[in-house]
């Protein structure tokens, strides 16, 4: 029978306070075997979703309730909380909390803060049930603000709010004096008013141990250390989730608070499963329902996509489509995705739906997608089926940006501002932020954390032997010391913890009535964006609908291409109808020249394209589905290759799969195949498919997965596949535990990787302003992006006072067009001082830097010195002699302001003593002002000196023989520890030649770790490895194997290498 | 007029290694800094060499196979002052510049110590004594010898400002604003900006231009300030033989406080602090541990109200040395007196008279020596859950009138803490205390509440955790008395922490 529900719990979700994952909550009470628990978090019910979920599983009743921060009081100079802990017995109380939450969340401009008053508590009262509290509660509050008869007046005024029924005297036993005290009078209290007691824990964290990151977290919290927190640390280890004996054995003397618990744990009727939450219904034009009029844009779509006359096919795929999304009753949300994709096109923002989407002909068919999944034979069931029993997903590319932000603003002006939100991201610790917060804690100082924090390597790969225990002692200390060894052991307990909560990327919800009646909305750090409670996964899991507006950078790239273009070629590019074959765009490819272009840049993938030397668009389908780790880890990529080259007989694990693997030369790469291998060789239903799908992409994917492949191995023996066939069929489907695309997502990237090559072809000059425009952004540095566009002969112009703009712009050279580097690539310049300088330009040239300085008054000292240092004044001189340190002589006397009498006397210095900047000094400054150089690499200024060393050039190296000894050196530019390589390093190296990849087996970055963690530039001594394509002559994948590693001394240039997973 | 720089190049390092010079020509590195963090603050080139840089743990510097020494304030001070001493043994007029950088004038010493550059390697080679290297400049002015001792080795005669010229800029100590546009303008040199138009550059720079390009022309931009050497108020005796015992120890100290009060005295100044370094005979020390820490024996007296008596002062080390003896015997003293102005205090007619000021100190010192340190003055709480977290400060009498003892009328219970908590053997059963027996007696439980549990400090070496209850006890004679006892539950040991009135 039961005995006791504990009814005041924290989680990790009361941010740097509650110390244990809601899960580990709901563990521990099924380990003590407690029926149901309430989770009352600091000011929300961020945790209450993952506590409802972890507590169903485990047939453990989840009660909803939060603590809400009344106004604030100080208690000797220490911002004290006053906290109501509510508890919510029915749906109205769930929805009052929401609403009381956002409520004054919103009136707040800091994040994560905020506090209610009682009148607000009042209005929102019902449906909720109060708690007196512990410490923080109301009863202690006024007990320490006036005694026994302010505690009186409390009461009475809980009373008046709740109503008499809805108070509980709360009484806590943490074995503290001062506590019981408190619970004396409470009793006392309780008796007079005729209220009923309960007991609780006043739960901190699941067990005793984790008292010290409760600690920890109180310390960062009020920013203090351990040794200097005094009395605001925990007064002993007893905020841990008790057993029923343990609490009984406490309240031996109060049976009554025991028993209450299980009465009030009865009284609530309220759970997660009955939100109340419905998807917006889309407004209709009169006399239509949804499914009508869905079918009526989807057939006006398919006209325009497939032709006036539909053929049969399209037309059953489509009606087949409908019907199931009539069915599930989801013509709405396709309505809503649709007028989303509408308000993109209206305002020519570029929109590209992504993700199993494109496995829809309605999709398609109403523009959402831009891949015909008839003609590509996609999977509609990887989509929707309806067995599945959640909402499809339906994720939209837009420009990353600006038209990111309209779109998501649109959605807001929609749906109301409490009627949309963004999804929430927790934040949680990772290595770094760990040691450096458990570090500040400690009073380990900053440099030692710095340093600490330097080790972590961001490489997805991780050597199975480092361990945080390794990264403390390769910086230097000894974990050995009992200091030490405290702040490693809390560097693995905070690990995974939530520190605040952040703002997913794109995801949104929406919601037909108050979203804020569902999960409370607080805003965001951004303006005008709010952001619910709960994270994608939380929402998904209550059935929220979630619309993913993805920002992409390469989107943002291309559509400033597509600006530029008719701007300066005249001529206008059409994404949608580009040339399907174009011969330049497949040539460069099969050379693996694809440098900045979508999904296809990768280093690995540059190693892929020449052995897969791809022809037609599905090979760039295969491309972009293969380098994922899932196929990877699988080994389904290299017996492609030696089945596309002829060097391996096409074979099939069944004849039955010959249909489905037919495309990828007999393996499976895409999600769809492995649903339909188990489909048809195991003889899977589509939702027992699915459910294997799901089970992939699970955190224990692995424990999932074993029942599941039990029963595809013994599906397969009913359906005759002998052994070996199995288990290959086995090993396919298992390293999907990895990761894999579906194809339909292949497709929808492999469009925007298509259009990219086609775009970097025809338009270099508009291709790479675009993409510069729009960094931050894919696999290289802005710096690799121009070399690698001067090599293919763009002429590459300086910024300059009187032509550039904010952004990168075309001009006319040599019958062609030349880049012009934008001030945005001025360090510290402001975009509104750009804009100013354009606009005062504009009215007249300036004369000299003077003159800029008085007609630009608002430009600052550094951006000034800055501009010149760059070389953006010199042409003010029009006799061509300013050099930059003119400019910057100049520039330091004009920055100093000398008052209205001396301004207008005659410049009698303008020229300086100053001596040019050399070649080196000017690469130096170029670097360090815009991150790059437009001269010439800084490899070549040293070039004489690398042939007297012996070294040749990344070229050079590359035209060498299989197995040759090659000596080279070349600047860093991409670090690559990839997970599915086993340990392998893969650098990039870049020379005023040419780019190289350096393979650094496991026991030789281990020699030269320090050194390949620490340099810029490098000398590698090792073998020229070449991998010959057996079909294409001339096509092979070259890299060196190192093995030797040395730094190169080299002037102090700041670099930066891409550190990739 | 004349001036001499001396500067001592990696001075942490060389303070250190005149003390070893055996050390000298290994690598070594210094560490600084609180274990477990003690990281390199300072090196030679071959702990350079052999990878180690500054800003690296102790750990680092140890695997790298370099020596690794201890910061020492004490020996940087004994450096300093040898520094300054050597200064002093040339020139009366001396300005102290750093710990690392003294100058002196050295105008009109020609008859006494020869050519300024006889001068110069006099000094070096003085310094070269004490097993310190120096740079040592002579230049017409301070500021350009201590921008040349910066940047020359060895000894530097400067005669022409354009010497200066081949110097980095960073040694006039530009501010980083102004460094970072001479980068950028290419002037890396003193002489670089000494060359630049003085109008132009204070168009750019303001007053601080001016001032660095007169620092690079080699003019001078600060005044010399001599120090006053009289103000230094130390005395050392060097002992014929070794000193075992207290009393004759005592007879030296005191003449040397004698001594020094009548210094103080003459300038009609006072002491509230003074330092007792007793330099041991390291034949005679058993500890092996940390040797080079043992060869000294320091103590120091602070006191409230400053004061000229060389009574109270012997009297106040004498109560001091009892309780802190020497661990060998002792060969040198060394005493050196913070000066600070005698205060003078105007009584206040009405204010209770407050105790002399030097009988109290006294008073204190032999309640000290007599109950044991740390054990007298006024207790003051500490902000932490652990029981008895106070700190004993110093007892300085209250001026105001006296506070009542309770701000309220009604009665309150008051707990009488025994300090140090008095041992006793708790008896539980069932959780619940039941008999108590202490100081030879039983006391049984007839009533309790409780138990309070706390613990803390858990990352810290003073990690605590204890169980008490709040109890009444019957002895056998039929008194009844409430007590609060506790069970140190790290050493299972139960105590009382004291009586309630």
């Amino acid at each position: 029978m039961t005995k006791y529900v504990e009814l005041h719990a924290r989680s990790a979700f009361s941010f740097l306070e509650g110390a244990a994952l809601p899960e580990h909550l709901a563990e521990r009470c099924g380990d003590l075997q407690m029926p149901a628990v309430a989770l009352l978090d600091r000011d929300g019910v961020y945790g209450s979703a993952r506590m409802h979920l972890a507590a169903s599983a485990l047939g453990i009743k989840a009660h909803v309730g939060a603590e809400v921060t009344l106004a604030n009081s100080l208690l000797k100079g220490i911002p004290r909380d006053v906290r109501y802990p509510l508890l919510v017995e029915d749906q109205r109380g769930y929805q009052n909390l929401c609403r009381l939450i956002t409520l004054y969340k919103s009136r707040e401009d800091k994040k994560g803060e905020g506090f209610t008053t009682t009148e607000e508590v009042r209005e929102y009262a019902g449906g909720l049930i109060c708690l007196t509290g512990g410490n923080e509660g109301p009863l202690a509050a006024a007990l320490r603000r006036g005694g026994m008869e302010e505690a009186r007046s409390e009461i009475g005024k809980l009373l008046s709010i709740f109503g008499k029924d809805n108070v509980y005297v709360e009484l806590q036993r943490h074995f503290d004096r001062e506590e019981e005290y408190r619970n004396r009078i409470a009793l006392e209290l309780a008796s007079s008013f005729n209220l009923p007691i309960v007991a609780t824990n006043g739960v901190s964290y699941a067990t005793p141990k984790q008292r010290t990151i409760a600690d920890v977290f109180t310390c960062l919290r009020y920013k203090r250390k351990l040794d200097n927190a005094g009395k605001l640390l925990g007064y002993n280890s007893a905020r841990f989730l008790r057993s029923s004996e343990e609490m009984i054995q406490l309240f031996r003397d109060l049976p009554e608070a025991i028993h209450n618990t299980v009465e009030l744990s009865n009284r609530i009727q309220f759970s997660l499963t009955n939100l109340g939450y419905e998807f917006p219904r889309y407004p209709l034009p009169a006399g239509e329902t949804m499914p009508s009029f869905l079918r009526l844009l989807t057939d006006a779509g398919a006209r325009q996509r497939y032709g006036s006359a539909l053929t049969p096919k399209v037309s059953a795929q489509l009606e087949r489509e409908l019907s199931l999304i009539e069915k599930l009753n989801l013509a709405g949300y396709f309505l809503i995705v649709w007028d989303l994709v509408q308000f993109c096109k209206k305002h020519s923002i570029m929109v590209q739906g992504r993700g199993s989407a494109a496995n829809s002909a309605v999709c398609y068919s109403l523009g959402i997608t831009a891949v015909d999944p008839i003609a590509m034979n996609l999977l509609f069931e990887r989509f929707l089926s309806e067995s599945r029993g959640e909402w499809p997903d339906i994720d939209l590319d837009l420009p990353s940006g600006d038209d990111r932000e309209r779109v998501i603003q649109y959605v807001y002006e929609r749906y109301h501002r409490n009627g949309a939100a963004m999804t929430a991201n927790v934040i949680t610790y990772r290595h770094k932020s760990a040691t450096r917060e458990m570090g500040k804690v400690l009073g380990i100082t900053q440099d030692m954390v710095d340093r600490l924090s330097a080790v972590f390597s961001n490489f997805e790969w991780k050597n199975p032997d480092e361990t945080l225990e390794k990264s403390f002692r390769d910086a230097g200390l000894d974990i050995s010391h009992p200091l030490i060894h405290k702040y490693v052991n809390l560097c693995w307990d905070v690990l995974d913890l939530p520190r605040h909560l952040g703002q997913h990327s794109g995801g949104m919800i929406v919601a037909q009535h108050q979203l804020n009646s569902v999960v409370p909305l607080e805003p965001a750090s951004m303006p005008n964006r709010t952001v619910c409670q709960w994270d994608k996964d939380d929402c998904a899991a209550l059935g929220l609908i979630k619309i993913d507006l993805l920002g992409l950078g390469m989107l943002k790239a291309m559509k400033n291409m597509l600006e530029l273009i008719p701007k300066h070629y005249g001529t206008t590019v059409d994404l949608a109808h580009l040339p399907q074959d174009d011969p330049l765009v497949y040539s460069s490819l099969q050379k693996a020249d694809a440098v900045g272009i979508f999904q296809l840049e990768s280093r690995a993938q540059l190693s892929f394209l020449p052995r897969l030397f791809p022809r037609e668009f599905y090979d760039l389908v295969i491309s972009v589905g293969s380098i994922r780790p899932g196929p990877i880890q699988g080994d389904m990529v290299n017996p492609l290759i030696k089945r596309r080259q002829g060097l391996e007989r096409i074979t099939y694990p069944h004849p039955i799969l010959e249909d489905t693997l037919k495309r990828t030369y007999g393996m499976i790469l895409f999600q769809e195949q492995a649903l339909k291998v188990l489909m048809l060789a195991a003889g899977f239903s589509a939702a027992e498919a699915e459910q294997a799908r799901r089970a992939m992409s699970h955190k224990r994917s692995r424990e999932m997965m074993e029942p599941i492949l039990q029963r595809a191995r013994e599906g397969m023996q009913k359906n005759g596949i002998d052994c070996e066939a199995q288990n290959r069929i086995v090993q396919c489907i298992e390293s999907f535990l990895g990761y894999a695309f579906p194809e339909s997502h292949a497709c929808s990237f492999a469009l925007i990787a298509y259009a990219s090559a086609y775009l970097r072809s025809h338009y270099p000059a508009a291709f790479t302003a675009g993409l510069l425009n729009a960094q931050p952004m894919g696999f290289y540095s802005e710096s690799v992006l121009i070399k690698d566009a001067q090599r293919h002969g763009l002429h590459v112009k300086p910024i300059d006072i009187f032509r550039s703009e904010w952004d990168c712009t075309l001009e006319p050279y040599d019958g062609a067009f030349a880049l012009r580097i934008g001030f945005q690539y001025v360090r510290s310049l402001r975009e509104t001082s750009a804009t100013a300088i354009v606009q005062a330009r504009k009215q007249a040239p300036f004369q000299n830097i003077a003159d800029l300085t008085r007609r630009v008054p608002g430009l600052r000292k550094d951006e000034l010195q800055n501009l010149a240092a760059c070389g953006a004044l010199n042409p003010l001189d029009h006799t061509g002699q300013l050099h930059r340190r003119d400019a910057l002589w100049q520039v330091a006397k004009f920055s100093r302001p000398v008052g209205p009498l001396l301004q207008d006397i005659p410049d009698y210095d303008s020229t300086s003593v100053l001596l040019r900047m050399t070649d080196i000094e000017k690469l130096i400054t170029d670097h360090h002002i815009s991150g790059f150089s437009i001269g010439r690499h800084p490899m070549a200024y040293r070039r004489a000196d690398f042939a007297r060393m012996n070294l040749c050039t990344l070229q050079e190296a590359k035209r060498g023989f299989a197995g040759k000894r090659i000596r080279t050196a070349g600047e860093v530019t991409v670090k690559q520890r990839p997970g599915t390589a086993r340990g392998i390093v893969f650098l990039t190296l870049h020379d005023e030649t040419d780019f190289c990849d350096v393979v650094l087996m496991p026991d030789i970055y281990e020699q030269y770790r320090m050194i390949v963690k620490n340099s810029k530039f490098l000398r590698i001594h090792g073998e020229l490895q070449k991998v010959q394509n057996a079909k294409e002559q001339g096509a092979y994948v070259t890299s060196i194997k190192a093995k030797e590693i040395f730094p190169l001394e080299f002037p102090a240039i700041k670099t930066h290498a891409h550190e990739f997973h | 007029m004349l001036f001499a720089a001396i500067f001592v190049p990696n001075f942490i390092l060389q303070s250190l290694l005149a003390t070893q010079p055996d050390e000298r020509d290994q690598p070594t590195a210094v560490v600084d800094g609180k274990p477990p963090l003690l990281k390199v603050v300072a090196l030679n080139k071959k702990a350079q060499k052999a990878g180690v840089e500054i800003g690296d743990t102790k750990i680092q510097a140890e695997i790298a196979g370099v020596n690794v020494l201890l910061r020492s304030p004490d020996l940087e001070y004994i450096a300093h002052k040898s520094l300054i001493s050597c200064a002093y043994n040339f020139s009366p007029r001396v300005q102290i510049k750093a710990n690392d950088l003294v100058v002196l004038d050295i105008e009109g010493l020609r008859g006494l110590f020869g050519t300024p550059d006889q001068i110069a390697k006099k000094v070096h080679d003085a310094l070269k004594q004490h097993r310190l290297k120096t740079n040592v400049v002579v230049a017409p002015n301070p500021d350009s010898a201590t921008i040349a001792a910066r940047g020359f080795r060895g000894v530097t005669i400067l005669t022409d400002s354009q010497q200066l010229a081949s110097l980095p800029v960073i040694l006039l100590n530009p501010s980083t604003d102004i460094l970072e546009t001479t980068e950028l303008w290419g002037i890396r040199t003193v002489g670089d900006l000494a060359a630049l138009d003085a109008v132009a550059l204070s168009e750019r720079f303001g007053k601080d231009g001016i001032t660095l390009q007169q620092l690079a022309r080699g003019q001078q931009v600060t005044p010399f300030v001599s120090e006053d050497a009289a103000l230094e108020f130390a005395e050392h005796a060097e002992l014929d033989y070794a000193i075992e015992l207290l009393e004759p120890l005592l007879s030296v100290i005191s003449s040397l406080l004698e001594r020094m009060c009548a210094a103080l005295r003459e300038h009609s100044l006072a002491t509230n602090e003074i330092q007792l370094k007793l330099t041991l005979n390291a034949t005679g020390i058993d500890d092996e541990q940390s040797p080079e820490k043992e060869t000294f024996h320091c103590r120091g007296i602070k006191l409230p109200n400053p004061t000229s008596d060389s009574t109270l002062l012997l009297r106040l080390f004498e109560l001091d040395l009892q309780s802190h003896p020497s661990k060998a015997p002792v060969i040198k003293v060394f005493i050196q007196a913070e000066a600070v102005h005698p205060r003078y205090v105007q009584q206040e007619l009405f204010a209770p008279e407050t105790p002399d000021p030097d009988r109290l100190e006294l008073t204190l010192a032999s309640l000290s020596n007599l109950v044991g340190p740390g054990q007298v003055g006024s207790p003051e709480l500490l902000d932490s859950h652990r029981p008895r977290a106070y700190v004993m400060a110093q007892f300085v009498p209250s001026r105001g009138p006296n506070r009542p003892l309770s701000d309220s009328g009604s009665p309150k219970v008051a707990l009488r803490i025994f300090e140090p908590p008095k041992k006793a053997a708790i008896r539980v059963r069932s959780n619940v205390p039941h008999e108590v027996l202490f100081d030879g007696k039983r006391g049984e439980v007839i009533q309790h509440s409780g138990p309070w549990i706390s613990n803390g400090e858990w990352w810290a070496d003073m990690e605590w955790r204890r169980k008490e209850w709040d109890v009444q006890l019957q002895f056998p004679d039929g008194a009844i008395q409430d007590y609060r006892i506790f069970i140190d539950l790290g050493t299972k040991q139960g105590f009382i922490e004291g009586s309630y009135d």
